[in-house]
This record gives C-alpha cells, structure tokens and sequence, in this order.
C-alpha cells in the first residue's frame, strides 16, 4: 500500500500466493483511500494488541493452578515412594520388591555355611 | 529417602500449606470466571463444594482430599476456558488457536488430577491375597459396596 511516484495510491494483496498491486486512485480518491486504509491497520494493530494483553493475562491466570497441580504431583509421588512405591516407565505405581536379607554366615537356603553340598546339585 | 521422609515427617502440615495455596487459587479463578454475577458465583461456590465433597467422601485422607481439591478447581478452569472461547467473538485463527491451546492444557490437568486421585485410592485400598494352590489371587476389598 502507498503512493506510487507520489501521484497515485495503490493496494498491495496476495493473489495465489503471489503479490498484486492494484490501482486505487489519484487526487481526492487516493487520499480517501489512504486514510480509510491507515484507519483500518491502526485498528487492526489495536485489536492485535488488545487480544496480545488478553493471552497474557489468561495464561497468567492459568499459572496458580500449573504451580498447584505441580506442588500437589511432587507431594504424591513422595507419599508413594516413602511407602515403598516406585513408578515403572513414568506409568504404573508399582510396589518395590524387597529381597530378604539373608541372615550372616549361611547360604541362600539358609543352611550354614561349609555344612552342605553347595553347588554340587546338577 | 531420609530427607525425604524427614521432610514429609511434616506431611499435614505440608498438605495444609498447599491446601491453602488452593483456597487462594480458588478465589483467584473463581472471581475471574464469574466477575460480578454474584448469583452465578454463588452457584458455582456451591457446585465446587457439592463435587469436592462427593469425590473426598467422608474418611478421606488430608492427601485425597488436596487431590479433590485440584480435580475442583481444574474442573473450573476447563469450563472457564471453554466458556471463554464460546463467547468470544470475530476471532483471528490465531486466536482460535490459543484459545484451543488453553482448552486442552485445562482438560489435561483436569484428566491428570482425576487419574492422580485414582491412583492414590487404588493404591491405599486394603488387599486381601489368598493363595490358591501356586495360583495368586488378589481380592481387593471396595468400599463403600
């Protein structure tokens, strides 16, 4: 958009992906167009800016609610973890096997150590 | 693992804490969803209570009853959202965009705190495990039944 040469107003637009001028007018024509144009891109800056103010207050409006969901998720999974949970690939709770301590000086029978065939099974 | 259970030796008063970070988020959204409609205030006031209550039931653990809390207030946030976005109007695609942006981050919360209290539910359920010959069963005691 703008004064070709100074002497008369033309409209750029896209056509097919291509761009197109056009003709408006020259004189008191391509004035008037000119400044309905102006108008009509301040207020389309306006509106852009207003709807810009507008997301930014709705996602600082969301923010509380992030922070909650986060703080409450962290508690939960502490919860679970001291209770002897652990999460299997970032999915299911599961509870944590937990391998009884084999007693000092026997083998995993329980048997004493020395006193039986230990290994000899086949 | 110490510190952490040292740190959670503080559990209710820790649940408390948040609990009031969720009180005070309930006022913030709540005014902004309903702005001066003091009747539809009102009535939201006392949907959130109605469904807090129905999803904490009556011997709900401080930590269920936090996670009823969130599912509450991410309820109102998805129907804020979506209550937004039907009224708006003349939007921009990007617009439309963010607003479906916004819509869906809601609901995900929503789904999430829902499947956090589940999970928290199924897994303080009591277990009966009877063993039947070298087969497991596990019997799972409802409540409420």
């Amino acid at each position: 958009m703008g004064w070709e040469r100074g002497r008369y107003y033309t409209r750029s637009r896209k056509v097919n992906g291509r761009v197109v001028r056009e003709y408006v007018g020259a004189g008191l024509g391509g004035i008037l167009a000119a400044q309905l144009d102006a108008e009509e891109r301040e207020q389309r800056a306006v509106d852009r800016e207003a709807a810009r103010v507008a997301e930014e207050e709705m996602t600082a409006l969301d923010q509380p609610l992030v922070e909650l969901n986060a703080l409450a998720d962290r508690l939960i999974r502490a919860a679970l973890l001291i209770a002897g949970y652990q999460q299997h690939k970032r999915g299911e709770w599961r509870k944590k096997r937990v391998r009884e301590q084999q007693p000092a000086g026997t083998d995993k029978q329980g048997r004493p150590l020395g006193t039986g065939s230990s290994g000899g099974e086949r | 693992m110490p510190a952490l259970r040292k740190a959670m030796d503080g559990n209710a008063a820790l649940v408390e804490s948040i609990g009031n970070f969720a009180a005070q988020v309930e006022i913030t959204l709540l005014n902004n969803a309903t702005g001066k409609a003091l009747a539809f205030k009102e009535a939201v006031t006392r949907k959130m209570r109605r469904m807090r209550a129905d999803l904490a039931g009556d011997s709900a653990s401080p930590l269920e009853r936090l996670l009823a809390d969130r599912i509450t207030l991410c309820w109102l946030s998805v129907h804020d959202a979506e209550l937004r976005f039907n009224q708006s109007k003349d939007l921009t695609w990007k617009q439309v965009e963010f607003w479906q942006r916004r819509i869906d981050a809601a609901h995900r919360r929503y789904l999430s705190a829902i499947r956090t209290l589940a999970t928290v539910r199924k897994l303080a359920l009591p277990a009966l495990q009877v063993n039947i010959a070298r087969k497991q069963v596990n019997v799972v005691s409802g409540s409420g039944e």
